[in-house]
């Protein structure tokens, strides 16, 4: 519902009192429905050989800003912009400050790769931003959490298969090149970043697997999930992603004592 | 955060900030895969399209290079191509290589150089590059430039290997040079140098990049070290090859048990070690109807070869071993044998013959029927041209033989020289 600008201004009491845009019905679905489209462009930039390949990329990067203009709409439509805010921002924000000033200054040692890359950062900040908007909500946070586990259990059994019956190519029709064969695992060319998907992923399930509010054969599910997505990280034989990943449940088992 | 966008001047706004940042944005990726996508095309229009999409990608202007150098045949116009590219992205070796190698194809041997320089400043460690690089020196004549890289390259690329000791050797054909500048200091690279050598029949050459290997100190595997006895066997330099076999264990400390003794020239006598198949050691090669094991009965606690025929026609044991003898010298041969059911118109014997003629300088009596463990004994003394003796179990003509005999204990001793 619109909310008048005399009451915006004038009596701040009745505004509070209103219930949430992102509450509405129309927002939740939104909400939902952008949701679900990051995921299944994160999903696809995973399938996608990690969009390591141009039409991947472009794929990706436009997905991206289609998402973007998307939550404008929604947000046009809901007569409010509310941005959730995020203490991740301002690294983040430091971050593209030091990209734009090397670009901008051309302190760049290759000014194209960098321009490529400050291409692909954006994608990246964009989906960070639409992550950080849509997960406000328990509901979606939850989604979100599940789609993770469901994902990467079975991107995990996949790579396990393929490792098992590998004919040196990726889904065992994608011919790789230059690379040796032995760097292949799962729909990575390069071994270590499976292991840096599944380090990400990992700890979706593995949290669900240690929540007391689950019922049982659930987290027992999770764990299943977590140990069949840690394992391929040993089985990917990539030595970062092992320490890392140990390194991982370390700290996940010092957050949990505490 | 909340703005409240009521009217029409905040949605538009709203609306068209992000639209805007949106296009362009999109525009951007888009422009990014329009070039890719004619790159991938590969043809002079497409890399030209490429290049006016995207004219910082110094990628397509070396693809552009490429395709002149190669389908166009348009030195010029390639060698200005790379020029940009290397000038766009000068961190990447694969334009100043591509560059150096548009400049050998003109004549022109100091922008060569140059060329090189950059590609091994920029990428000192990679051996691709370092191949490359190396190659374009010797081609121009640079082997001073060139040796270092290849060093490189072996020490860093084993499938390279013999690649690179054969184009080093084609170019320069200076052991002394090579092994100076070119080799890395590893027993490996010595031995793939060493096995060339003799691939090429270079004999002085392998000798003395032998002598170096030994000098390392290094441990190798015992079997990669036979072929170059076996080729100084084959060449008759036996004085050579018994050096090489007896410095083995300086390099592979497991043969010290193949070495023969003034007490015995023959090497694992009492069968305690397993056939090397090679050099001075037994050498074993299946034959048919005849069946070599090493057997665990022993004699006097050693070990020995039973040699079993199944009455078929056989005229070899297929079992034999080199002896380094001295002409005109007397040798006393002993050896212990058993017999079981030996039956055959003329049975097994041990003999020594010459390696390098038809001589035969002893052979004991033919052994048949059953016999314990009894000793064998014989002296004989060597022609003046002896040098290398072959000790076999043979089988006098084709013959069919049955039963099993088994030996053990053999000797070879050098005889003091009659007054």
């Amino acid at each position: 519902m619109a909310v008048p600008e005399s009451n915006w201004r004038r009596e701040p009491r009745i505004f509070e009192t209103r219930s949430f845009p992102h509450s509405a019905p129309h927002a939740r679905v939104a909400a939902r429905i952008l949701l679900l489209g990051i995921t299944v462009l994160l999903m696809f930039a995973v399938l996608a050989l990690g969009a390591t390949q141009q039409w991947a990329v472009f794929a990706l990067e436009a997905g991206a800003v289609f998402l973007l203009v998307f939550w404008g709409a929604q947000q046009v439509w809901s007569q409010c912009l509310e941005v959730v805010s995020s203490p991740l921002y301002l690294p983040g924000l430091l971050f593209g400050a030091l990209v734009t000033l090397q670009l901008v200054l051309r302190l760049s040692a290759y000014r194209y790769a960098s321009t490529v890359e400050a291409q692909r950062l954006a994608a990246f900040a964009i989906l960070f931003f639409l992550v950080v908007q849509v997960s406000r909500t328990a509901a979606n946070v939850r989604l979100l959490g599940w789609m993770v586990t469901v994902f990467g259990s079975a991107v995990a059994m996949f790579s396990l298969v393929q490792s098992l019956t590998f004919n040196g190519r990726i889904y065992w029709v994608w011919q790789t090149v230059d690379l040796g064969v032995e760097l292949v695992y799962g729909p990575y060319v390069n071994h270590a970043h499976y292991s840096g998907l599944m380090e990400m992923l990992t700890p979706f399930p593995l949290v669900l697997a240690i929540s007391e509010f689950l019922p049982r054969p659930v987290r027992v599910l999770c764990g299943f999930a977590a140990a069949l997505m840690g394992a391929t990280i040993f089985l990917s034989k990539s030595r970062g992603g092992i320490i890392a990943f140990l390194l991982e449940l370390v700290l996940l088992g010092m957050f949990i004592a505490l | 955060m909340r703005v409240l966008l009521t009217t029409r001047v905040h949605k538009t706004a709203l609306a068209v900030l992000l639209l805007s940042f949106a296009s362009a944005y999109a525009w951007w990726v888009l422009l990014a895969y329009r070039a890719a996508r004619f790159a991938a095309r590969s043809d002079r229009g497409g890399l030209q399209r490429a290049i006016a999409l995207e004219p910082g990608n110094a990628e397509y202007y070396d693809l552009l290079g490429t395709h002149l150098f190669y389908a166009a045949q348009d030195l010029t116009s390639s060698i200005t191509q790379y020029k940009t590219a290397a000038s766009l992205n000068p961190y990447v070796a694969r334009y100043w290589l591509d560059l150096a190698r548009a400049y050998l194809t003109a004549g022109d041997v100091a922008q060569v150089r140059a060329s090189l320089a950059h590609a091994v400043a920029v990428d000192p460690r990679t051996p691709d590059v370092l191949w490359e690089a190396a190659n374009d020196y010797l081609v121009i004549g640079a082997t001073d430039e060139a040796l270092p890289y290849v060093r490189t390259v072996l020490q860093n690329d084993p499938s390279r290997t013999s690649t690179a000791l054969n184009l080093c050797w084609r170019m320069i054909g200076d052991v002394n040079l090579m092994m100076a500048q070119a080799l890395p200091r590893h027993s490996g690279v010595y031995l793939a140098f060493v096995k060339m050598l003799v691939d090429r029949d270079e004999g002085a050459a392998a000798a003395q990049v032998w002598s170096s290997l030994l000098s390392l100190r290094q441990k190798v595997p015992a079997e990669s070290a036979f072929p170059y006895v076996q080729y100084l066997i084959q060449r008759h330099e036996v004085a050579s090859a018994t050096a090489a076999w007896r410095a083995l264990p300086g390099i592979a400390p497991n043969m010290q048990q193949y070495m023969p003794s003034d007490s015995n020239l023959i090497v694992n006598g009492q069968f305690a070690e397993d056939f090397l198949n090679a050099g001075f050691d037994w050498r074993y090669q299946a034959i048919p109807h005849v069946k070599v094991t090493l057997d665990e009965g022993r004699h006097d606690g050693q070990r020995s070869v039973a040699v079993a025929f199944d009455g078929d026609s056989v005229n070899q044991t297929g079992i034999h071993q080199l002896v380094a003898l001295e002409p005109d010298t007397r040798y006393e041969f002993s050896a212990w044998v058993r017999t079981d059911n030996l039956l055959g118109v003329a049975g097994p014997r041990l003999a020594i013959q010459d390696a390098y003629g038809t001589d035969t300088f002893f052979r004991t009596d033919s052994l048949s029927g059953t016999t314990p463990w009894n000793e064998l004994k014989a002296e004989f003394t060597t022609p003046h041209d002896a040098s290398l003796g072959v000790l076999r179990i043979a089988v006098p003509g084709t013959t069919h033989v049955g039963g099993t005999l088994w030996i053990t204990d053999l000797r070879l001793t050098k005889l003091p020289a009659k007054s």
